[in-house]
């Protein structure tokens, strides 16, 4: 349905189009009409998530991906993603777990490949620095002495499907320095505490370690790679501003369809300026972002933070304003549970928070300055 | 030969031709320059550009060009936003009349004027609108009568750059009056040295008079000098506006953020050590996005170019989001300015900060935009 806002990023190769064929019947399939399914299920959707393993598409995040056009090609996939509010980690996954456990050699990556196993991960704040945009990664490490066991509480909140993950992605402090660690989520020491997500298409966890004692085959890297870590995060976030992309495009194709066919005064809505102009400048807001992906998703870690930062910012902010626009066009029927853009506005208000609150990318903005 | 010259080559050589060829002084210029200096530069520069081999560079080799692909092109225009580079005086003309006249006009008529368009020996101006016919273009009512060979045009055109320079006019007149209003417009080429041509430079509101009225009573245009189909004018200015629109957009949208560094500075508080004021910086913040933005939107619109073309979509989001991101920041700057807002110093970014106010009216309103936006949306017409 919002196959008419989307676009294509110039020079993409042919494998992309295929693959976004493919991706899109995919998601047809499992989520033909989406609304029941995010009504009822609520939270992640194990069948869909096998089927996306099961055509190797979880494997996209352990290489570069040149054959689909890279990082932007992958960003340009996530909208479809966003698009159909998609009940999985698929940016979690393919953005961050995946290329951390391929970069690490880790055995855990066969199984959440295979969809197997689900891994979600603790992720921190930017910190102020650029050019190149870097994580405050001490800023989210459990403090872990020599024996293993993790000392005091560590809480996190908002973590994406925290109740449906099999293993925690995290980084410790230890006396030797930083290291990743994978945790199962039933281990003693683990606790966690389903949050009632604004979003249930995203379902979030509060995860508590306490008590927890780390085990050497806990251990998924020597020291930590921080430049690793960082292209990871670099990529991961690519995908969220693709994924913000795509459900703000399917959000103005329901609202325009909605404004051709409702009749008012005797004409279709859609007609009258103050409703066509609300959202021509929702198709402004939209294409202004998608410029600053593509550009984002083209640069490279090291070098372009700034051109990330302001679009997971013009993406963040585009996406609920365009869903505002798209409820006030609907009039009446906008503010229904029935009419359905809410669930979008949801993601798009809970996506906001995730991996840090749009306030914060502000800041180093700020601090760039 | 087409794209045998290799970009990076081309990138290198330019920059040394501007470092030897752009003085300082021409530099950043904006429309708070004094008109005549203004109109000078960016005709001279025009000269200089075509001297070098650097304007028209996608252009058949017959008509002054060197048939470069449009990645040459897009090399040329990002290095020139780069320093900060006037716009040729002909820039309107070649992005929207040259192309026209190259699919539409005759061999004689591309013959005879598109060198000098180029070299900038003849400098053009538009005559599109009119007191009766802004937004609405297709109202326009200045007439063309047929006289013997050609046609006798009366009427008044409006908001023409530099028509007091120009000694040709790309100009779209009535030539039908009873069919309906897109079916009886035509577009010529017009004399504007002749008898009959009255032009008067309008005074903006920023105190400039790079604008003028252009008053018509009886001007000749030989039937040679036609573009395209008598009463077929429409469809041509049409789309050759909406696909160029985007293009032309460009290289001021990359100059923006060399102005974000102008503002920057300023609000740094840097000259009285007095740093930055938190409200300001925040509104920095959105310029600084806003600019990065447009940045990224003009190398789409480079990128769709090359391997395609630009979408009227692409192209009328990126004349809304210049334009309105333009104005908030030379705004953003008059404010930072505070009390020095009249020294000597800054006039000339005041006036380029009033004349700003145009720059969401020319070249189609950000209204019209937004309808051109909604009918790719397919929304219905209506008001």
């Amino acid at each position: 349905m919002a196959g008419d806002y989307f676009s294509t990023p110039a020079g993409l190769p042919e494998e992309h189009a295929l693959a976004t064929l493919a991706i899109h019947d995919l998601l047809s399939q499992v989520q033909e009409n989406p609304e029941p399914a995010i009504t009822e299920s609520a939270g992640a959707m194990p069948e869909a998530w096998k089927l996306l393993a099961r055509d190797s598409w979880l494997e996209l995040g352990a290489g570069d991906c040149s054959d689909i056009g890279g990082t932007v090609g992958l960003t340009r996939l996530a909208e479809e993603f966003g698009a159909a509010l998609f009940c999985g980690p698929f940016a979690m996954t393919v953005g961050f777990v995946v290329p951390v456990l391929a970069a690490c050699n880790s055995s855990d990556l066969a199984p959440v490949l295979r969809g197997d196993k689900v891994v979600t991960a603790i992720l921190p704040s930017p910190q102020k620095s650029l050019p190149s945009l870097s994580w405050d990664w001490n800023g989210i490490a459990l403090q872990v002495q020599r024996d293993g066991l993790v000392q005091g509480t560590a809480t996190f909140a908002n973590v994406p499907f925290g109740g449906e993950a099999d293993l925690f992605l995290l980084l410790c402090a230890t006396p030797s320095g930083l290291r990743v660690a994978q945790v199962p989520s039933d281990r003693a020491g683990v606790r966690v505490v389903q949050e009632p997500s604004l979003d249930p298409t995203t379902p979030t966890a509060t995860v508590v370690f306490e008590g927890l004692r780390l085990l050497d085959a806990d251990w998924v890297s020597e020291l930590a790679d921080l430049d690793m870590l960082n292209s990871a995060m670099w990529r991961y976030l690519n995908l969220l501003n693709g994924e913000a992309l795509g459900g703000a495009a399917e959000v103005i194709a329901r609202a325009v369809g909605y404004v051709r066919e409702r009749r008012q005064f005797g004409v279709a809505v859609g007609s009258f300026q103050a409703v066509k102009h609300r959202l021509a400048k929702a198709v402004e807001a939209l294409e202004v972002a998608r410029s600053q992906t593509y550009e984002a998703a083209q640069g490279s870690p090291g070098q372009d933070g700034l051109d990330l930062v302001c679009a997971r910012i013009l993406a963040a902010d585009a996406y609920v304003s365009i869903c505002e626009a798209a409820i006030q066009v609907h009039g009446g029927f906008g503010v229904s549970w029935e009419q359905a853009i809410h669930f979008w506005y949801r993601r798009a208000l809970q996506a906001r928070t995730h991996p840090a609150p749009i306030a914060h990318f502000r800041r180093v903005l700020h601090d760039h300055l | 030969m087409r794209n045998s010259v290799d970009l990076a080559e081309t990138r290198s050589s330019f920059r040394t031709w501007i470092e030897e060829n752009l003085p300082s002084e021409w530099r950043d210029l904006s429309h708070g320059e004094a008109d005549d200096k203004l109109a000078y530069v960016r005709r001279e520069w025009g000269r200089r550009l075509y001297a070098g081999g650097w304007l028209g560079v996608c252009w058949p080799v017959e008509y002054g060009g060197r048939a470069l692909s449009m990645a040459h092109y897009r090399v040329v225009i990002e290095e020139q936003a780069a320093v900060g580079a006037p716009e040729p005086i002909n820039n309107n003309s070649i992005a929207i009349f040259a192309p026209l006249l190259m699919t539409h006009g005759s061999e004689e008529l591309r013959q005879r004027y598109l060198l000098p368009m180029l070299m900038h020996d003849e400098v053009w101006c538009q005559g599109f609108s009119e007191p009766g016919a802004g937004s609405d273009l297709a109202a326009l009512s200045t007439r063309a009568k047929p006289d013997t060979g050609g046609w006798r045009l009366t009427g008044q055109k409006l908001w023409t750059t530099y028509g007091e320079l120009a000694d040709y006019c790309y100009i779209l007149v009535r030539t039908d009056s009873e069919a309906p209003k897109r079916d009886g417009i035509t577009m010529m080429i017009l004399d504007m040295r002749q008898p009959g041509v009255d032009v008067k430079p309008l005074r903006n509101l920023s105190g400039s008079a790079e604008f003028s009225e252009i008053f018509l009573d009886g001007a000749f245009v030989p039937d040679s000098h036609v573009v395209g189909p008598v009463n077929g004018g429409w469809r041509l200015a049409i789309s050759a506006l909406s696909s160029e629109r985007g293009m032309n957009i460009v290289q001021r949208g990359l100059a923006m953020s060399r102005e974000f560094d102008i503002v920057r500075k300023w609000a740094s508080g840097e000259n009285t050590g007095s740093g930055f004021d938190p409200l300001i910086k925040d509104r920095l913040v959105d310029s600084l996005i806003a600019c990065r933005a447009m940045r990224s939107v003009a190398h789409r619109l480079l990128d769709d170019s090359v391997t395609g073309g630009i979408s009227s979509r692409l192209a009328s989001v990126a004349k809304v989001h210049w334009s309105e991101s333009h104005q908030e920041l030379l705004r953003l700057g008059v404010e930072i300015l505070g009390n020095q807002l009249n020294s000597p110093t800054y006039t000339e970014w005041v006036r380029a900060f009033l004349f700003s106010r145009a720059e969401t009216i020319y070249a189609g309103t950000t209204e019209i935009q937004r309808n051109n936006l909604a009918r790719d949306m397919g929304l219905p017409s209506g008001r």
